[in-house]
């Protein structure tokens, strides 16, 4: 018999359901730790997100708001899939608030946010801030609020390994330095950078259009909520600096980038 | 008869900031930033003014002297960018967009009008994952994103 939970995280509404007791159960565990516990249960729909999830003959299925969206036979990878598609659909859905793809440290009582897509070297980047002192706020999303002030979403922080295999591994922020409680941050910087070899350091300041143009690819919930995106980011790149530059080794560039922000926004 | 050229309204989500102007395009899922001197063009293009008309309102505006293959400049780019309702052919009195492009751009002390586009991805899964359960699925994320098309490894990442 099929059975469902439903969950309420940022304002956004999930269903996961299965008729396989097993894995909703499982479901559930990971809900609970992708989200950080930062959930609760949702009494009546409509919901925004609905996934349904079933197991045949050792081979695991997930649709997502009534269309399939993937399928696989070995459950760990199936489950770390699920995991990406819970927080990912959280941060679209979410209400009043914009999630980007982002890593964000907190550094002189402001938020310092680094949006990167995937394989390049955001989280690395992340841990040596980190290390260098700054505080730790995510290597995954910026929530950012209507007042332009950004929230903490510390998971453990997700590295991969550099023998061309690309296998996850992570990081427990706590055994490198400070990890952000739930205090929001005013933004002070937002820095797109990415790693290249032999990449020069040489950040250039963007203009507050120019800033939202290069932000707007890592909002999540810009097809949903467009007119919302847009005023918050301008919210911040008002407030904020935007700037960019490639960069290279990432020890050495967490120096160079906290620099910079000390002598931008002194 | 030339028509008066007329900004796009349905289906777009503006933003003013000092200086420029951030328009979303629902339809393409563009996004376009427009400098000074564009958005000065694009909001005075309601369909009712001439070319020689939106040259005044530069002056009146106090943004500077201009000249009429200035203003088509930005048209030019307003209509590439489907930012106008209608199609207007551009008049450069026989100069190709390049030329008018450097002799403006030499002589100008008002800045070129700009517009700065790109392509939002197309859903927000595609904007920051590379994570999978099949190698399937590895092909349908932006070229160049992830590490592999083609493979889901062992942790759950588009990757070799």
């Amino acid at each position: 018999m099929r059975r469902t939970l439903e969950y309420e995280s940022y304002g956004a509404r999930l269903q996961v359901g299965s008729s396989d007791e097993g894995l909703l159960l499982a479901a559930d565990e990971r809900v609970r730790s992708c989200l950080l516990g930062r959930l609760k249960p949702a009494s009546a729909g409509p919901f925004d997100i609905v996934i349904d999830l079933s197991r045949e003959q050792g081979t695991f299925t997930m649709d997502r708001n009534g269309a399939y969206l993937s399928s696989g036979d070995n459950e760990h990878t199936f489950f770390k899939f699920f995991d990406a598609i819970v927080r990912i659909s959280v941060a679209e859905y979410a209400r009043g608030l914009v999630f980007l793809h982002a890593g964000v440290v907190g550094w002189r009582g402001k938020g310092l946010i680094l949006p990167a897509q995937s394989f390049r070297g955001k989280s690395t980047l992340v841990m040596e801030l980190v290390r260098a002192g700054a505080e730790y706020y995510s290597d995954d999303f910026a929530i950012l609020d209507r007042k332009g002030f950004v929230r903490p979403f510390p998971r453990p922080i997700s590295m991969r390994t550099r023998d061309g295999k690309f296998d996850t591994y992570e990081l427990d922020a706590n055994e490198l330095g400070i990890v952000a409680d739930d205090h929001p941050l005013p933004v002070g910087m937002i820095f797109l950078t990415e790693h290249r070899p032999k990449a020069r350091w040489r950040p250039q300041v963007l203009t507050t259009g120019e800033a939202i143009l290069e932000t707007i690819p890592f909002a999540l919930p810009l097809q949903r909520d467009p007119q919302l995106c847009l005023k918050v980011l301008n919210r911040v790149a008002a407030n904020a600096i935007i700037a960019k530059s490639p960069r290279g080794e990432a020890r050495r560039t967490a120096r160079l980038l906290l620099d910079f922000f000390d002598r931008t926004l002194k | 008869m030339q028509t008066n050229p007329k900004a796009r309204q349905n289906g777009l989500v503006v933003q003013d900031m000092p200086g420029e102007v951030l328009v979303y395009d629902l339809d393409t899922n563009k996004a376009h930033c427009l400098n000074s001197s564009a958005a000065l063009v694009w909001r005075s293009c309601d369909g009712t003014r001439s070319i020689s008309d939106i040259v005044r309102e530069f002056a009146n505006s106090g943004a500077g002297t201009v000249s009429e293959d200035f203003v088509w400049l930005a048209i030019d780019q307003l209509q590439e960018n489907k930012l106008l309702e209608r199609d207007i052919k551009p008049h450069f009195a026989g100069q190709s967009r390049r030329q008018v492009l450097k002799t403006i751009g030499l002589a100008s002390i008002v800045a070129v009008p700009v517009i700065a586009s790109l392509v939002a991805p197309p859903s927000a899964l595609a904007a920051v994952s590379c994570t999978c359960s099949t190698g399937g699925a590895c092909g349908t994320y932006p070229a160049g994103q992830c590490a592999s098309t083609n493979n889901c490894n062992s942790s759950g990442v588009c990757a070799p």
